[in-house]
């Protein structure tokens, strides 16, 4: 037995709670003031199931007998009121045919007050009739008393307000339980406000459903069996006993914790001692009082629907004859590591509704990675307990620890059988990550604890990851929410968003309420995160007695070194001031760093501008497929993707777009880094036209140039080791990248300031101006027209630049490795490249050696032999006059040259290329446009 | 290593953890010494090592003036130490400028002579551990401070990076005593430093680095630009040097603070001066002090006759100027300094005979012309110090003076008016002294936390793009 329980036994259940009212409050009104902001942004039904379960309420209110699965309907009267509000796509699916629209039409509909679309006829199963109706009949008042279905817009939102008091009580029971059961103040704070800032806990419980009652009375259960330290009694027992049956009724996954129950008792049966017959006596009395409570629902659902529960894939399953040997074939197909990961790790901090906006990978990868330290830090505590068995780590010692196990073992186990039976039903696993809400709490408090077995001193550890899970939950609903507004108010701007959300809700949760809850979110989160912070502060003057922990040996308080009263207060505010600046500093940094890389306009304004552009051009055209221009500031300026895409020959399917992603100065390396990164960002291109410019496969560039050319540190880690890849000393650009993380507001300062204060910074760097004159499709125009004159002045410089290189082109190592790589890249995911040499005046021309020539020419064949990719020579295409500087392309030139390159595109349907020079190839040669869809 | 660079940063976290860990043991001592070093190769490893060198025969010296038994075989010591430290400041410092000189005099004269000498690298921060050196082998004869026993002592004295490279020029007698000191952890000292180091940064990339851009174009071609545009690079010059140097100066004192040894102050808002006398009691107080310690007082200080004072009082502010640098332009400053002081002591005594006159200048509107008055001199007096050749420093007086036409600053002048104003704003709360002391010492710890936060993020974002090195680097 653990120290911890040990001291719980010695204690009795008499000992204090190591979490303040005070901090307690705050976290309650941090989740509260949270909710509050979600019921404001949530539309109304747009929560999973959420107009199933109103309507269940609603078919209770007509017919007080409980609905029954495969036969209850929702109500029709419920469906027109039901399809006047906006519904999410997935919605639709169901509700489509009767009426229901999108938020798309609602907005333009509302925009031109026209009136709703034919209604069809039909009904709809009410398949939440699955459910016991504990929880619909308490909401039944609540419903009745906002007026039902006449007003359905206030009864939801009264619903939802009641889940999110009930949710906000099942976190109180939390706290409590933590603050009773983790002696250490510091661990339980941290366990604490890491509950309290989890998304998915509060946001599923929180809309119309029988979630959160469920959860509330899971939670008061689990807390009941873990807080209790004496052996258990009778009446004890069937307290608990009636407690688990109620949960039942209110929810069927919460039969998981009869096992946990089971684990409890046996521990407390363990160490009864004389009193093992009342604790015997108190196990069947806990048995009994669960099947008394549950036996009528039971009976109910065997007469019914012939087995325990009437799950509807469970009801499903029998009807259609499916056996146990089924159900065991079916569970032997299932990854269920895959399974489990994605159930308890990658979806666990999904929020919002049907949106199913996501936190981006990298953030629940980072949350993965946490919890998973954190759990691991008891295997740490269990080989340092067997060196030393008086240590280990300050959680909920030992035997909790197990009995928190069994309970989430148990909860895996029901998931496992949803998991099994939807599959066999459906084809596919319809569990969701919410169904175990009543046992995330305990995981983040293993998860916590055992990071405090990481290091000797035990708060350091648990801060690291408590701060690692804050920050992820943070960031994860901040993303989330920003993300999904612009579903709900379909990318409405400015004032239109708060206009839009407040008028799918009823009055009182309009913008003044949203404000209120942001403001009191950020205030309770504030307080928190200062009372968090200053319990861990490690040099706390004159306050050494925090660590509560009673199995540890303290420091008698007589021997303990006397500190002058005035000099401990100076000393404590200069340490909490320090404390504060660093934090808020360093909050600064990666809020700023955050906002760069979420908009990589600010600080990598090429980049960043062309891939909005193209972000715009994909929502405009979904589904299409994507021709991408890659190379130099000679294709920004010589590829006008319009004429490109509508000289494509058109067959059936999406016609292609095409878009000009040429970075100025790009060589095959930034090519590569490009490609990369748009890849990373999920954009995946048909086809990328790759711009061969032989000066540049001769210039082997150092990380000076690269410094020039883009902003090093809005890469990540991934693309600067990319780039360092192709660089002569690739540890100096990883430097300067690192030089670059560590104050990324002093390393982005320039474009910061440029974003958030414009006119600041009046002199932009050259690299910053060359997205001005850049077109909807990512052309660059900086140029008209030119005069003769100054195109031949203009010649005649880069002669001086271009004319030694050309004599003697050579191939640098680095440009060929970074070429290969792209093509590599290319094949790999399945893109078609098209290697394009772009059009020459004849001066420029003339500027080759004949040996030059040969280099250029095995290159391009080494290239389309090797890779078989497709080589374009366009060298001749365009006469001089429609050159800006001999090699750059004006924009009436780039339109023929871009309509010449649609035409030559290899294997287009019914023609062998057009004006080309020259087209090799091999595989790839045969690409026809189809091959774009 | 510059204080505002990410290296440095790193440097000083290493630094003071080491420090902390080694706080009880005399190895901390050694660590920094080592860290002196580390910071001083970081520009130049071969004068790190001279630096060093030299720094220990000045240890050598000090123990031999002290052990010396005739008070004539001390002044010898004393002697050929000086000399010996101002051979170096000369040899490095001031020989290009003197042969230079001495060529264009003979050209003068109309003879062509070239003598071919090699252009030593300058080692950073000559001028001010010299100027230590010489202060304490004085002290150490006089007997004002005993010789250092320990040379590592005596090397952390001299070599201790926050006042190595840029001062504030350390007398030993402050600052030996503080080593055995230093050992106590001071949470309400380092928290005196963070907050002095955050503000020193704000006033260099916020307001010095920032200024910069309106002075440099036009003190760089003065003949190009018109009347306004001169007046407004005069006044950014004066601002970016109190701003460059002053934050400097307090990113020196916080560091130390930081590491538990405490450096005099070096800046009292000089700005706010009534004359010029009291301008130098608060501009670069340490060497001011020194120059009136080791120079002004030895020459004959103020206590023989006006004429004599006089004197006395440009040798030591010429001097002065060119302590900052080898260049007329620098001897130009200090002798207007010079001279201004010269008038101010006349007209001190013009005053005080005259109860009227003195009535009239201590009134609120004779305060704020005697203010107008010496902030036009010193500002002006800053265009001969910043100029590159005597000709541009001409054309800038040219300029102000005579309304000339020209291209205005290129760039839009609301962030020139706006950091004006925060300096106007920041010399106005930091005189009303009980008000700073109130707010900071009874603010509740977030709101400091906050307000440290904020002043180091504004200095990060608004930071030029192009970096600056600080202006005293060169001196």
């Amino acid at each position: 037995m653990s120290n911890a329980d040990q001291a719980g036994s010695r204690n009795g259940s008499g000992r204090g709670s190591s979490l303040s009212a005070g901090f307690i409050a705050a976290l309650l009104a941090l989740m509260a003031f949270r909710g509050l902001g979600y019921l404001c942004i949530l539309p109304p039904f747009d929560a999973w199931d959420e107009y199933q379960h109103v309507a269940y309420i609603d078919a209770l209110n007509r017919d007080p007998v409980p609905p029954i699965l495969g036969k209850a309907k929702v109500s029709k009267e419920f469906i027109d009121r039901l399809i006047e509000l906006p519904q999410h796509k997935f919605i639709l699916l169901q509700l489509g045919r009767f009426g229901a629209v999108d938020y798309k039409t609602y907005w333009e509909r509302s925009e031109r007050h026209s009136a709703p679309a034919n209604r069809a006829g039909g009904t709809i199963e009410l398949y939440e009739a699955q459910h016991g109706p504990l929880y619909y009949r308490l909401a039944l008042p609540i419903y009745r008393a906002l007026g039902g279905v006449s007003n359905l817009k206030g009864a939801d939102a009264a619903l939802r307000v009641a889940n999110l008091l009930c949710t906000i009580a099942a976190a109180g029971v939390v706290f409590f339980g933590i603050g009773k059961l983790i002696p250490n103040r510091s661990i339980a704070a941290l366990s604490a406000a890491v509950v309290a800032l989890h998304p998915l806990f509060l946001a599923n419980s929180m809309r119309a459903g029988n979630d959160a009652l469920g959860v509330f009375l899971a939670e008061s259960v689990i807390v009941l069996c873990l807080v209790r330290r004496r052996s258990w009694t009778i009446g004890f027992g069937s307290a608990v006993g009636l407690l688990i049956g109620i949960a039942i009724l209110a929810k069927a996954i919460n039969f998981a914790l009869a096992p946990f129950a089971l684990a409890c008792w046996t521990l407390s049966f363990a160490r009864s001692g004389a009193t093992r017959l009342r604790a015997l006596g108190a196990g069947i009395a806990c048995a009994l009082a669960c099947l008394a409570t549950v036996q009528g629902e039971l009976r109910h659902n065997l007469s019914l629907y012939g087995g325990l529960t009437p799950m509807q894939e469970s009801v499903k399953n029998r009807t259609e004859g499916k056996t146990i040997a089924d159900t065991l074939r079916c569970a032997g197909k299932i990854d269920w590591v895959e399974t489990f990961e994605d159930l308890w790790l990658r979806r666990s901090v999904l929020v919002c509704g049907w949106g199913f906006v996501k936190p981006s990978p990298k953030v629940l990868r980072f949350y993965e990675t946490t919890l998973m330290l954190g759990l691991c830090g008891w295997a740490i505590a269990a080989i340092r307990r067997l060196v030393r068995p008086r240590c280990e780590p300050e959680g909920l010692g030992a035997g909790r620890s197990l009995a928190c196990l069994a309970l989430l073992a148990s909860l895996a186990l029901a998931q496992a059988y949803h998991v099994v039976q939807s599959k066999l039903a459906w084809g596919y696993a319809t569990t969701n990550p919410w169904y175990a809400a009543a046992g995330f709490p305990w995981l983040f408090v293993l998860g916590l604890g055992g990071a405090s077995g990481w290091l000797r001193r035990s708060e350091l550890g648990c801060g690291v990851i408590a701060a690692g899970l804050a920050g992820v939950f943070v960031v994860a609903e901040a993303s989330v929410v920003w993300g999904a507004i612009p579903i709900d108010s379909t990318c409405a701007s400015g004032g239109m968003i708060f206009s839009r959300l407040a008028n799918l809700q009823p009055a009182w949760l309009g913008t003044p309420t949203l404000v209120i809850a942001g403001c009191g979110a950020l205030a309770s989160l504030t307080f928190i995160a200062y009372r968090v912070v200053m319990l861990l502060a490690p040099w706390r003057p004159g306050d050494q007695g925090q660590t509560e922990s009673p199995g540890r040996s303290r420091e008698p308080r007589a021997v303990r070194r006397p500190i002058p009263r005035r000099r401990a207060s100076g000393a404590r505010r200069s340490v909490r001031a320090l404390f504060w600046f660093a934090g808020l500093l360093i909050a600064g940094q990666v809020g700023l760093d955050a906002l760069i890389r979420s908009r990589p306009e600010l600080a990598d304004k090429e980049f960043g501008r062309k891939l909005r552009l193209l972000e715009n051009k994909l929502a405009e055209h979904p589904g299409r497929p994507l021709i991408l221009g890659l190379g130099s500031s000679r294709l920004a300026t010589g590829f006008d993707p319009m004429t490109f895409e509508s000289t494509l020959p058109r067959s059936g399917g999406a016609a292609p777009i095409a878009f000009n992603f040429a970075m100025v100065g790009s060589g095959p390396e930034m090519m590569h880094l490009t490609l990369s990164r748009l890849l990373d960002r999920g954009i995946r291109p048909a086809c990328v036209v790759i711009e061969y410019w032989p000066p540049f496969w001769a210039f082997a560039r150092g990380v000076k140039d690269y410094e020039q050319q883009i902003n090093l540190g809005a890469l990540s880690y991934k693309e600067a080791r990319l780039l360092a890849g192709y660089v002569p000393r690739p540890g100096r650009l990883m430097n300067a990248w690192l030089r670059m993380q560590a104050l990324p507001v002093y390393a982005n300062r320039h474009a910061l300031a440029a974003g958030l204060l414009p006119g600041s910074q009046p002199e932009p760097k050259e690299r910053e101006l060359r997205f001005e004159f850049v077109d909807q499709n990512g052309w660059w125009k900086p140029h008209d027209a030119i005069s003769e004159p100054d195109r031949l002045r203009l010649v005649a410089r880069y002669r001086e630049h271009y004319q030694p290189t050309l004599a003697s082109l050579t191939i640098q190592p680095s440009s060929r490795r970074a070429m290969d790589h792209l093509l590599e890249l290319c094949e790999k995911e399945r893109i078609v490249p098209l290697v394009a040499v772009l059009p020459e005046g004849g001066g420029f021309r003339s500027w080759y050696s004949a040996e030059s020539e040969r280099v250029k020419r095995e290159y391009l064949d080494e290239l389309s032999a090797t890779h078989k990719v497709a080589v374009v020579d366009a060298t001749k295409w365009s006469g001089d006059g429609d050159f800006l500087d001999d090699h750059h392309l004006l924009p009436p030139g780039a339109v023929t040259f871009s309509r010449l390159l649609a035409e030559a595109m290899p294997g287009r349907r019914g023609s062998e290329p057009v004006a080309s020079e020259r087209v090799a190839g091999g595989a790839n040669a045969g690409w026809k446009a189809g091959a774009l869809r | 290593m510059e204080f505002h660079s990410e290296r440095f940063l790193a440097f000083f976290a290493i630094t003071f953890l080491a420090c902390a860990i080694l706080r009880k043991s005399r190895l901390k001592t050694l660590a920094l010494v080592a860290a002196g070093f580390v910071f001083y190769a970081s520009w130049n490893a071969k004068l790190a090592a001279l630096v060093f060198g030299c720094a220990l025969a000045d240890y050598a010296f000090g123990l031999a003036i002290e052990r010396a038994g005739e008070e004539r075989t001390k002044n010898r010591l004393l002697a050929t130490a000086i000399a010996f430290n101002l051979c170096l400041l000369f040899g490095f410092k001031y020989l290009g400028f003197a042969i230079g000189s001495l060529e264009g005099a003979a050209s003068a004269l109309g003879y062509s002579v070239h003598w071919r000498i090699p252009a030593p690298v300058l080692p950073i921060g000559i001028s001010f551990f010299t100027f230590e050196a010489i202060s304490y082998l004085t002290d150490v004869r006089s007997g004002r401070v005993p010789a250092e026993r320990n040379p590592l002592r005596f090397l952390l004295f001299i070599t201790f990076f926050p006042h190595l490279i840029a001062g504030p020029i350390v007398r030993a007698r402050d600052f030996l005593p503080q080593i055995d000191r230093a050992r106590r952890w001071d949470w309400q000292r380092i928290e005196l430093g963070v907050r002095l180091f955050v503000i020193g940064l704000f006033k260099k990339l916020a307001i010095a680095d920032s200024m910069a851009l309106f002075s440099d174009p036009v003190f760089q071609n003065p003949g190009h630009y018109s009347s306004h545009a001169i007046r407004v690079a005069v006044v950014a010059y004066a601002i970016r040097i109190f701003c460059d140097f002053s934050g400097y100066s307090d990113m020196a004192i916080g560091c130390a603070h930081i590491l538990g040894f405490k450096l005099g102050v070096n800046f009292r808002m000089p700005y706010l001066s009534l004359n010029v006398s009291e301008f130098w009691r608060r501009w670069h107080i340490s060497l001011s002090s020194w120059l009136r310690d080791y120079l002004f007082i030895p020459l004959g200080g103020s206590r023989r006759s006006s004429a004599r004072t006089a004197l006395n009082l440009m040798v030591t502010m010429i001097l002065g100027g060119l302590w900052h640098g080898a260049g007329f332009t620098f001897l130009a400053w200090g002798g207007l300094h010079g001279l201004f002081l010269v008038v101010h002591r006349g007209f001190r005594a013009v005053a005080g005979r005259s109860p009227a006159l003195k009535v009239a200048l201590d009134s609120a509107p004779g305060r704020v012309l005697r203010w107008a008055c010496t902030f036009t001199c010193i500002a002006c007096a800053w265009i001969p110090f910043r100029a590159a050749t005597g000709h541009g420093a001409l054309a800038m007086f040219r300029g102000l003076v005579i309304q000339q036409a020209g291209a205005e600053v290129a760039r839009p002048l609301g962030p020139f008016y706006g950091l004006l104003a925060l300096v106007i704003a920041g010399h106005a709360i930091g005189s009303m002294k009980r008000f700073t002391r109130a707010v900071t010492n009874r603010s509740p710890a977030p709101a400091l936390g906050f307000g440290y936060a904020l002043v180091a993020a504004c200095a990060l974002l608004l930071a030029p793009a192009e970096n600056q090195a600080f202006i005293y680097f060169q001196f």
